[in-house]
């Protein structure tokens, strides 16, 4: 079975970029994805095993020694791998690749059986070990757009892929094709600093495509062979001062 | 033509014609099904403008409904504070609206003080705050969180009249140090707002500014914007401070300097810059004499002199100054951590003092029109400000200190207490809780039950922002009046009413007339009177037109042709120096077990202790910790390994004030001689989700003042610490493959 196929081309292949240069580690994008995505919070006794939920995280890496400490930030999701350690090992086909570069759940197929998440270097999949809990509050929110997952289900960041649905319908609608910076995911559009940038890569004219061939841009764990469709443009500089 | 042909073609046809009357049928079917109201469609909801009342930052947002119910708040891309973008906090704050632990029904102590709180009516409780404003002799008190809104403006308007009314506010500790700096050194006070945008050299004085301080979202999106944005060059950034903070970690380097030093650095760095605009005759739009008289007084700044002080070698400080001239402008700013201390305005001072001379430095070869103080109108905002918001003058420290005292000497009959907890986050010491115990009769405006409503008299349900008519004047770049209009976007919640309506209502009821019968009339009112000094406005538009004109916007804020200066801004008063140009030494408050300093901090996205009451915001990781749903005490890993203490284990901070207990966590970003701790923690009555969660760390805090400005000196507090005995596993957010520590791959 060929799982990355190079060659293929389509309209779009949907990319993200993140400038590590930018973030601040202020954790907008975490709660923009969790109000956006339905995603629930597991609560404190959750927390204490280990598990949490968050399409989006944070990850926080120190170097040195006081006094030349250095903190740096990372926000880390579903890298949308062209070649998925995740997809390969689904039983029922439950995630898989679609046309456009999308590593894609499918909620009511799978059968939790955990293999993607086991495959996962990047440790973006969150399973489902009870049915969320939402209170009232949470409930009158929830975003009519995304499906609610259950008991027994893996999840994980979708690249937003409601929006990206919206924006080709109102595209279509315009009878134009999509334009770059017309569908921004929640985390994207609510970053502060501007560190997340989302578009089609195939679209040559596109910002996403231009800082994919930066000096600065690289993926994460390229050695596996995964091919990610998010880029990280590396952080820091020589000679600040 | 025989059959295939025929059945061929017909199957074309049939195919044919059921693709295009689908197409017709779907659109000639859906709007019989779905009542054509105004063409929105119920899927995609609508989208509100409005603003964001969370923190006092002023940010634009819109919010999307589907149904009436909110589902996500967004930045408002037209809005000059934020363009666009939203913090976790605004995005958490549907939840807050939607919160089941929101008050219900007014709340009256039927029996007086010692009774307890029982369910009224609206009217019941409108008629007891009415009689008890016209009994009150006018002695009657506000005090609210230090925000600029309509119900502070009505408020005033109202009682303002009776010389024994007071107005106070109980707001992040600092923010009148920078108004005092500021008036120093532009014709008004103002908090600084500094165009790191455009700027490739930023020297973070102790300032947080991603994180707590003036505005997290405009302070990260100018951070931005310097890093990246720019072909020229690359933002570089270095932090000066006791901690490394969120925004520390954002920058390039971290310096520590002991606490309360930082002006010394300013000036050090002052005087590497004056030294070499006077020997390469740089900035000639500086006199001759007035450079040899700051040459004078910066004499005892030297590096050399200084370095043993600060703890940075003068050949570290003569580095920090270069990018001062050579990439003129370069760009200073000065935060908490130089607020905090008694020495905080003249350090405030200091700092301006670097930006200015930086500035004329890089006058000649500035390509980019600097946006520092685009005209200033001071007129136009204290206008405005008298209607929507408080003068600055009345924002202090030493008001609610004096205004505290004066309760608990029994000078107010009434007290009006709106959005604000000071019996949780003002200093413990400060005893508001007596205070408030010594007035007769206290009304608080609130959402939540929380430590100070528990107190109070009769509580008032407020509506949420956003279920509520209203109207902000935040604090943002001088000169640069921004009016951000607050709209229903969702039905209330609960029984709540607006507090406008109710404080006109029942100072109505009380004998106070009022030409207007409700929030939303007063709101009206103000637009009409300034519509014409609002030139965005299409003068076509009529009153009504103009008012939704501002509704759609989210608000008025003059558009950028008009901010530009007409006159290019004159330096001549700024060479006036009296008293700028020194560091005194910072004053701490000392004990004989107390080694250590003790830095409080506001934790990213919760405020002073408002956003604990979220599930979301709890889960939250700390970006610095990854702590979830815990309180901590940070100390340097020699300090811990010193007095024998782990990770997660117990402890106890003691001061002159109190002590509180909490589970310590060994960091390496902080000084061996400093603890911190995030503020916000230790709720005793704030609903499920905060209550006993932590230990509130303003136990520890003493009175001390910044002598200049009257500022809460919240971090000249020194402190000791013991083992409590005990420990608590740590609650981080931890990879399943391990915890993200080191340096696991290149960045």
């Amino acid at each position: 079975m060929k799982i990355f196929n190079a060659d293929k081309q389509n309209d779009y292949k949907w990319a993200m970029v993140i400038d590590l240069d930018r973030c601040d580690g202020c954790g907008a994008c975490v709660i923009g994805c969790q109000t956006e995505n339905n995603v629930p919070t597991v609560g404190q006794d959750d927390v204490a095993t280990g598990r949490s939920m968050h399409w989006i995280r944070i990850e926080r890496y120190i170097e040195g020694e006081y006094p030349n400490v250095k903190v740096r930030f990372l926000p880390m999701m579903c890298q949308h791998c062209e070649a998925a350690p995740c997809e390969s090992v689904c039983p029922v086909y439950a995630t898989y690749h679609n046309d456009e570069g999308l590593n894609v759940q499918v909620y009511n197929r799978c059968i939790g059986t955990r293999f993607c998440g086991n495959n996962c270097p990047y440790s973006v999949r969150f399973f489902n070990w009870w049915d969320p809990s939402f209170d009232e509050a949470t409930r009158n929110q929830l975003n009519p757009d995304v499906s609610v997952r259950e008991r027994g289900i893996m999840e994980k960041c979708s690249f937003c892929m409601q929006r990206i649905r919206r924006g080709k319908d109102h595209a279509k609608d315009e009878g134009r094709p999509v334009k770059d910076g017309d569908i921004q995911p929640a985390c994207a559009q609510t970053c502060p600093t501007g560190a997340i940038t989302f578009g089609n890569i195939n679209d040559h004219e596109s910002k996403v495509h231009e800082m994919v061939h930066g000096k600065r841009a690289y993926r994460l764990f390229e050695e596996k062979g995964t091919h990610p469709s998010v880029y990280y443009l590396k952080g820091g500089a020589e000679n600040v001062f | 033509m025989d059959r295939r042909s025929f059945l061929k073609l017909g199957a074309l046809t049939a195919s044919s014609s059921a693709v295009g009357a689908c197409g017709q049928t779907v659109q000639k079917v859906i709007p019989a099904l779905i009542p054509a109201d105004d063409g929105v469609n119920p899927v995609e909801g609508r989208w509100f403008a409005t603003s964001c009342m969370e923190c006092n930052a002023g940010c634009g947002v819109i919010v999307r409904t589907v149904n009436g119910r909110a589902k996500k708040i967004e930045g408002n891309p037209a809005h000059p504070v934020n363009h666009g973008k939203a913090c976790a906090m605004g995005q958490a704050a549907v939840r807050r609206a939607y919160h089941a632990d929101r008050l219900k029904a007014p709340l009256l102590r039927k029996g007086g003080k010692g009774s307890k709180l029982e369910e009224v009516t609206w009217d019941e409780a409108i008629k007891v705050l009415g009689e008890k404003i016209s009994k009150a002799d006018g002695k009657v008190f506000y005090l609210n969180d230090g925000v600029n809104d309509a119900l502070a403006g009505a408020a005033k308007s109202l009682f303002g009249e009776n010389p024994a009314f007071t107005i106070a506010s109980n707001h992040a500790p600092g923010r009148e140090s920078h108004f005092a700096a500021g008036e120093a050194y532009l014709d008004f006070p103002s908090m600084p707002f500094p165009d790191i945008a455009n700027s490739d050299f930023t020297l973070l004085f102790g300032a947080d500014v991603f994180e707590s301080d003036r505005s997290p979202v405009y302070f990260a999106r100018v951070f931005g914007d310097s890093r990246r944005s720019r072909p020229s060059a690359r933002g570089r950034f270095i932090y000066l401070g006791s901690r490394l903070s969120a925004t520390a970690a954002a920058c390039d380097k971290w310096l520590p300097v002991p606490p309360g030093k930082l002006g010394l650095v300013a000036l050090a760095v002052a005087h590497v810059v004056v030294d070499e605009v006077i020997i390469r005759g740089l900035a000639p739009s500086i006199p001759r004499n007035t450079l040899s008289r700051w040459m004078e007084a910066l004499k005892q700044y030297s590096p050399e002199h200084v370095e043993k002080e600060t703890e940075l070698s003068a050949e570290i400080i003569k580095r920090l100054a270069r990018p001062f001239i050579e990439e003129a402008p370069a760009v200073a700013v000065a935060g908490d951590d130089v607020a905090g201390y008694t020495n905080g305005t003249p350090t405030l001072k200091a700092v301006s003092f670097l930006n200015m001379v930086s500035f004329e430095i890089g006058r000649e070869k500035l390509r980019i029109k600097p946006r520092r103080d685009p005209a200033p109108d001071p007129d136009l905002k204290n206008r405005m400000l008298g209607w929507v918001g408080l003068p600055q003058s009345q924002q202090s420290f030493a008001k609610l200190k004096k205004l505290t005292e004066d309760m608990a000497a029994g000078a107010y009959n009434v007290g009006l207490i709106a959005h604000t907890n000071p019996v949780f986050d003002t200093p413990q010491a400060l005893n508001f809780k007596a205070a408030m115990a010594k007035t007769p009769f206290t009304a608080v405006f609130a959402l939540f039950m929380d430590e100070t409503t528990a107190d109070a008299d009769l509580v008032l349900p407020d509506h949420h922002w956003l279920e509520n008519w209203s109207a902000q004047i935040p604090e943002f770049a001088p000169g640069v009046p921004v009016l951000n209009l607050v709209q229903p976007v969702i039905s209330p919640f609960t029984a709540a009413r607006n507090s406008l309506d109710v404080i006109i209502e029942a100072a109505k009821k009380g004998g106070i007339a009022s030409p207007y019968a409700n929030g939303e009339q007063y709101l009206k009112a103000f637009i009409a009177k300034f519509r014409a000094e609002m030139l965005e406005i299409p003068q076509q538009l009529s009153a009504v037109g103009a008012w939704d004109f501002l509704l759609q916007r989210g608000g008025w804020w003059p558009s950028d042709e008009e901010v530009e200066p007409k006159n290019p801004p004159t330096t001549d008063r700024l060479w006036e120096l009296k008293d700028s140009l020194a560091a005194p030494a910072p004053a701490f408050a000392e004990g004989p077990n107390f080694p250590f300093h003790l830095h409080l901090y506001q934790p990213v996205s919760r405020g002073r202790g408002k956003g604990a009451n979220l599930g979301m915001l709890q889960e939250m990781p700390d970006p610095i910790t990854t702590l979830m749903w815990q309180h901590w005490i940070e100390l340097n890993p020699a300090t811990a390994e010193k007095l024998g203490i782990k990770e997660g284990d117990l402890i106890t901070v003691m001061s002159a004030a109190g002590s509180m207990t909490g589970p310590a966590f060994p960091y390496r970003g902080i000084r061996p001689d400093v603890i911190a701790i995030p503020i916000g923690f230790g709720h005793t009555n704030y609903g499920s989700v905060a209550t006993n969660r932590g230990d509130n760390p303003m136990k520890l805090l003493g009175l001390a003042v910044d002598e200049k400005s009257g500022a809460l000196a919240w971090r000249s507090q020194k402190v000791g610490v013991k083992k409590a005995g005990g420990s608590v596993a740590m609650l981080r957010d931890a990879n399943p493959k391990g915890e993200y520590m080191g340096e696991a791959f290149n960045l």
